[in-house]
């Protein structure tokens, strides 16, 4: 019996934090992506209800396709290809250094979250003073080697907030991989080392299936939060030129709080929703128990 | 020095550079004076380097309170959803129980919806709870987006703990809470940790749930109230920048805080382990 009254009380205010505060507001928000409602005027007060209307406007819209596809860019970019690599080689590196007690691993590890710390405008702005065409920091170091200007948020727009996106995010998955790979029991590396297992192989068969929930948890995380970047991009390139760098949690935020169509965002989100759950399904199969 | 080891100090390098390079602007910014950022041409570097900028945003800006409302936010929410996940995830992790499959699918499903979708709903529910333009609300709506993947994560380090400690401890006369106290979360420490540093960045950092729940100033966090240095017609580098430079700092401190109890928990949990 106290075994059940711990489980519940322990359960308990996670459930009712979430009930409250996620299930029912979402489900109110997923309502709303099937009417007309406005976030000014009289569709404010006054909304329709309008069935599958907005979906079926969405994609007669070109703009959705535009930014879906750059969406696509700017995850497997920025999440998968950046920071997961990445932020994983750098957690290998400064735990190879924590093992061999190599000096300067403390400062290295403070400068790598210094990125991640920093206010999503900073960031942006940070980002837009490297890239500028006439006093950005790039192209002066260019300038020293005497290499030509580089028009960078003109010709590769993408590329350029892909990179800054890296930048800012990088820390997050160096984090929990660090953390991660301290709880893998040494012994098990020693054994393997003395059955003359190499480093890749240990990391594939013993790091990664100890590390599974991680890992997953780790994915969706960074692909939700690429997914949903808006402040960023907006900071950068305000989406541009044109619709090049508009993704679409800049497209759904445009919507439904500058033009005020609040249905129609919501259903921009919908869709956004609907992508993240097809990226978790992967991640899950993935990296299943098996 | 052998070639392998050669390219791991190279790959660090060049990461510490990348990672250090956009910095160099915003500081070199911060310390330029008012007229020297607004003439043409713009020069690189500041001729007469001044604080003018930081007195500025502290003396006439209400930076202080942005910085007072933000740390609140962000204390109580760690303090909140750490609290929340760790029960949770010890739920999760050592018991079975009906519903839990479902239970954690929506917790993880949570993570997948977007920010923008919940706007709105909860600035009504904020409204009506009449909390508006209190911390109130942004703890409430931090710790709840805080919890699902905090749990998560601790979760999946709690698993990597074997059972058989719990069992022994409780053999030894620990009740369960007490294997919670002294056997769990000392060994999870570096997860909870982790945990703990993305809750507070997190709540540091959240910009979309801020600006819509606080139109007052006094109420208002760092990200939002950064935002307002950008006038329609103007955008004050000044502030901006020695903002942005000065926001870093409780961050600074709260890691080297936390770090020494990163230390404390691993070798207690050598101990115990």
């Amino acid at each position: 019996m106290r075994r059940r009254k711990f489980l519940i009380l322990g359960i308990l205010p996670a459930i009712f934090l979430m009930t409250f505060l996620f299930v029912l507001p979402s489900l109110w928000g997923i309502y709303s992506s099937f009417t007309n409602m406005a976030l000014l005027g009289k569709e404010a007060a006054n909304f329709r209800f309008l069935g599958l209307e907005n979906y079926i406007k969405l994609f007669k819209d070109s703009s959705f396709y535009t930014s879906f596809v750059n969406t696509i860019y700017f995850v497997v970019g920025s999440a998968l290809i950046g920071q997961f690599l990445l932020g994983l080689i750098i957690a290998l590196l400064i735990d190879y250094a924590e093992k061999k007690k190599i000096p300067g691993r403390g400062i290295v590890y403070g400068i790598v979250l210094l990125a991640w710390i920093n206010p999503t405008l900073i960031a942006g702005f940070q980002w837009s003073a490297m890239y500028d065409y006439y006093y950005g920091t790039l192209n002066k170091f260019l300038n020293l080697l005497g290499i030509q200007k580089i028009n960078w948020l003109g010709t590769m727009p993408m590329l350029s907030v892909i990179v800054a996106n890296i930048w800012r995010g990088t820390a997050f998955t160096m984090l929990i991989w660090l953390s991660a790979l301290k709880t893998v029991p040494l012994e098990l590396y020693e054994a393997s080392k003395i059955d003359g297992a190499n480093a890749f192989n240990r990391f594939r068969y013993i790091t990664v299936p100890i590390l599974r929930d991680i890992i997953t948890v780790n994915l969706i995380q960074i692909t939700m939060a690429t997914m949903g970047a808006f402040l960023l991009i907006w900071a950068i390139t305000s989406g541009g030129p044109g619709l090049k760098t508009t993704t679409l949690s800049l497209f759904a935020y445009r919507t439904a709080f500058e033009a005020y169509r609040l249905g129609y965002g919501s259903a921009i989100a919908v869709i956004m929703l609907i992508i993240n759950l097809v990226f978790g399904i992967i991640y899950i199969r993935l990296f299943r128990r098996r | 020095m052998k070639k392998s080891e050669f390219f791991k100090y190279f790959f660090v390098f060049l990461w510490l550079t990348f990672i250090l390079a956009p910095y160099i602007w915003i500081f070199i910014t911060s310390i330029k004076s008012y007229d020297e950022l607004y003439t043409f041409p713009l020069k690189y570097l500041p001729s007469k380097p001044t604080f003018e900028g930081y007195k500025l945003l502290i003396e006439t800006t209400p930076f202080l309170t942005y910085m007072k409302n933000s740390i609140i936010v962000a204390i109580f929410t760690v303090t909140i959803a750490l609290f929340v996940a760790i029960l949770a995830s010890y739920s999760f992790s050592r018991f079975n129980f009906k519903g839990k499959t479902p239970l954690s699918f929506v917790f993880l499903v949570t993570q997948m919806f977007p920010a923008i979708l919940l706007a709105i709903p909860l600035f009504l529910l904020m409204r009506n709870l009449k909390i508006l333009n209190t911390p109130f609300s942004l703890i409430l709506a931090h710790s709840t987006f805080a919890v699902p993947f905090t749990t998560w994560m601790i979760t999946g380090f709690l698993k990597s703990i074997p059972r058989e400690l719990d069992e022994a401890a409780q053999i030894d006369g620990c009740t369960k809470l007490g294997v919670l106290r002294h056997i769990i979360i000392p060994l999870a420490s570096p997860g909870i940790i982790a945990a703990t540093i993305y809750i507070f960045i997190y709540s540091w950092n959240e910009f979309l749930y801020a600006l819509t729940f606080t139109s007052d100033i006094k109420a208002r966090t760092i990200p939002v109230g950064l935002h307002t240095f950008m006038g329609e017609y103007i955008i004050r580098w000044d502030l901006l920048t020695a903002g942005g430079i000065i926001t870093g700092l409780p961050v600074i401190i709260f890691f080297m805080f936390i770090q020494r109890y990163l230390i404390k928990g691993l070798t207690k949990g050598a101990i115990t382990g």
